[in-house]
């Protein structure tokens, strides 16, 4: 999988509405991702 | 194929990275710890994506806002004198007010409101006064009755000496007057009224050296010219006062007006335009015509809000309109000043010598509850006296044809009576309501853009609103009697200061969506500053 990174984009392509928009979805992303951490420890079915 | 557009990127990037994230196994551990090493991956990356990405909004909202340098001027302290000066001139009221004794009197009247400290603090201001109108105060100016005398006599030794000690002391004097005479303030409040009318002359004088001296400071030729000074020079304040782009913003950043309804597309924004903007019509003009209708819509709003007090003074004071004789003062200061020679006579029958004589205490006990009684009578005759004199001042300024700003103007003049009216009218006894009141009722007394209350008389059924709608209707700006209903009047300003604030953010060379922008980010940094916190 390629990694972009922001510097191979041109943010002054998006508009202000779009720039609010990536913003809040990157923001909503990480929050995603901290909700879907695991618990190692929780006891489960086979090892 | 690099796409270019970071927003598709990011859009088709996380819907990918959920797909893989979901079809993932986590029954085991080491399914668990390879999901969470993932997780821990993507984080990394989409920090540095917003990091990235907020650097560059904070950057380009920076890049919109505009300095505005507002220019220093010494409108408030120009203000400060002129109001000074119109104080003094007033033609209307007397000494008595202009040395503001009517002010301190009410706040003497309400010592059920005021705490000791508060109680010391008026009579100081009261000494003071006449110190500065070159009257010196001693202990036996004050023998209206022995127990003011008693009191006043720690006071002006305390006075002097502002220590925690001498403040015990004056508490203690107090408190062993109190409970033998309750009447000590009433009687305190007595005692300063009969210096203040012996030395009526020393004070009308100290007036008019300070008129005199205000006149020539200032360079005003005399009372119509101050007020014409006055009203320029609020016009000219209104002027800077107006919000600035900066104040716009402001208030959409702390969410006082939502910016939203200011962009085009809006609802609100359309609603506004339609009914208040005639199509095909000079903007500028629109726009004058507007502020005019905002101002006439607030002196309508504090018009409505005194109501009370205007319907009030109708009642009490409308029968002057046919009364032929004159108020006659003279009988009632006569009555005051021949009970106030019995005072002075029970008073020096009060025996301070032989106090181990049974009999002598027995006599003055007997002499001080006659005071007291005496003083009571005097107390209600001095307010009997005030109400009068205010009728009498009334009589002289009535006429068919008095407005509204007439009577304004009467009451700003008239502190105590002002404050009397509002209790009245309002039906209010909490001293910082009517204080608060009467504050409000000063700045609208004193508001020279007040146009309607000029033209409305007071003794005359006027439809305000029917003449607003009326005269902004030969423009074609609709605004309705139904707008202009109490309940809605908030909401007519809202629309017209939406069209005002938009004429005002073409004119900074910025747009409504620059400003949404600025707003959107200052939330942003806002949430991320509350997260860091935690």
């Amino acid at each position: 999988m390629n990694e972009e990174n922001v510097v191979n984009f041109d943010l002054s392509l998006l508009n202000l509405n779009e720039l609010i928009e990536v913003y809040n979805n990157i923001s909503d992303f990480e929050e995603f991702l901290n909700n879907k951490i695991i618990d190692e420890e929780e006891d489960n079915d086979g090892e | 194929m690099m796409e270019n557009n970071f927003l598709t990127f990011i859009n088709n990037d996380i819907t990918n990275k959920k797909e893989i994230l979901n079809s993932l196994p986590t029954k085991t551990k080491s399914n668990k710890k390879k999901i969470n090493k993932l997780i821990e991956e993507y984080k990394e990356k989409y920090h540095e994506y917003r990091n990235t990405t907020r650097n560059y909004l904070l950057a380009k909202a920076k890049s919109f806002t505009i300095n505005e340098i507002k220019p220093k001027n010494n409108l408030s302290e120009k203000l400060e004198n002129l109001e000074y000066v119109k104080f003094l001139l007033n033609p209307i009221n007397s000494y008595f007010e202009k040395m503001s004794f009517d002010s301190l009197f009410y706040q003497l009247n309400n010592y059920d409101n005021i705490d000791f400290k508060k109680l010391n603090e008026i009579i100081n201001s009261l000494i003071d006064k006449f110190q500065i109108a070159g009257i010196s105060l001693v202990s036996e100016d004050f023998n209206y009755t022995t127990y003011v005398n008693d009191y006043m006599k720690v006071f002006l030794q305390k006075r002097v000496n502002v220590d925690t000690d001498a403040y015990e002391e004056l508490n203690r004097t107090f408190e062993e007057i109190y409970w033998v005479n309750p009447s000590i303030i009433e009687q305190i409040e007595l005692n300063f009224r009969k210096l203040i009318k012996a030395h009526a002359k020393k004070f009308e004088m100290y007036i008019e050296k300070l008129k005199e001296d205000a006149l020539n400071k200032n360079n005003i030729k005399n009372y119509d010219d101050c007020l014409l000074k006055l009203s320029e020079l609020r016009k000219e304040i209104y002027l800077d006062n107006e919000e600035t782009l900066t104040d716009i913003i402001d208030k959409a950043k702390n969410r006082e007006i939502d910016i939203s309804h200011y962009l085009e597309g809006s609802k609100v924004r359309a609603q506004a335009f339609d009914s208040l903007v005639p199509p095909n019509a000079n903007f500028e003009d629109v726009i004058d015509s507007l502020e005019k209708l905002l101002q006439n819509i607030n002196e309508y709003n504090d018009y409505i809000f005194f109501s009370p007090v205007f319907i009030k003074f109708k009642e009490e004071y409308e029968s002057l309109l046919n009364m032929k004789e004159d108020i006659k003062l003279e009988s009632l200061v006569d009555e005051i000043n021949k009970k106030e020679s019995d005072l002075d006579r029970i008073n020096k029958r009060i025996d301070n010598k032989y106090l181990n004589k049974i009999s002598i205490l027995n006599d003055n006990k007997k002499l001080k509850l006659k005071a007291n009684l005496k003083a009571k009578e005097l107390y209600d005759l001095y307010k009997k006296l005030d109400f009068l004199k205010f009728k009498y001042k009334v009589k002289k300024l009535i006429s068919s044809t008095m407005t509204v700003s007439d009577v304004l103007h009467l009451y700003y003049s008239y502190d105590y009576f002002k404050k009397k009216m509002i209790e009245d009218a309002f039906q209010i006894s909490d001293y910082d309501e009517v204080i608060k009141l009467s504050e409000k009722f000063d700045l609208f007394a004193m508001n020279p853009l007040n146009i309607i209350c000029n033209g409305v008389p007071i003794f005359q059924d006027y439809d305000i609103a029917k003449i607003i709608v009326n005269r902004y209707r030969l423009e074609n700006i609709n605004v309705t009697i139904d707008d202009l209903n109490p309940d809605n009047l908030d909401q007519i300003r809202n629309k017209i200061n939406l069209i005002l604030r938009i004429n005002k953010i073409n004119k900074c060379n910025i747009s409504v969506e620059k400003i949404w922008f600025i707003v959107e980010v200052d939330k942003i940094i806002s949430k991320e500053n509350v997260s860091s916190e935690f």
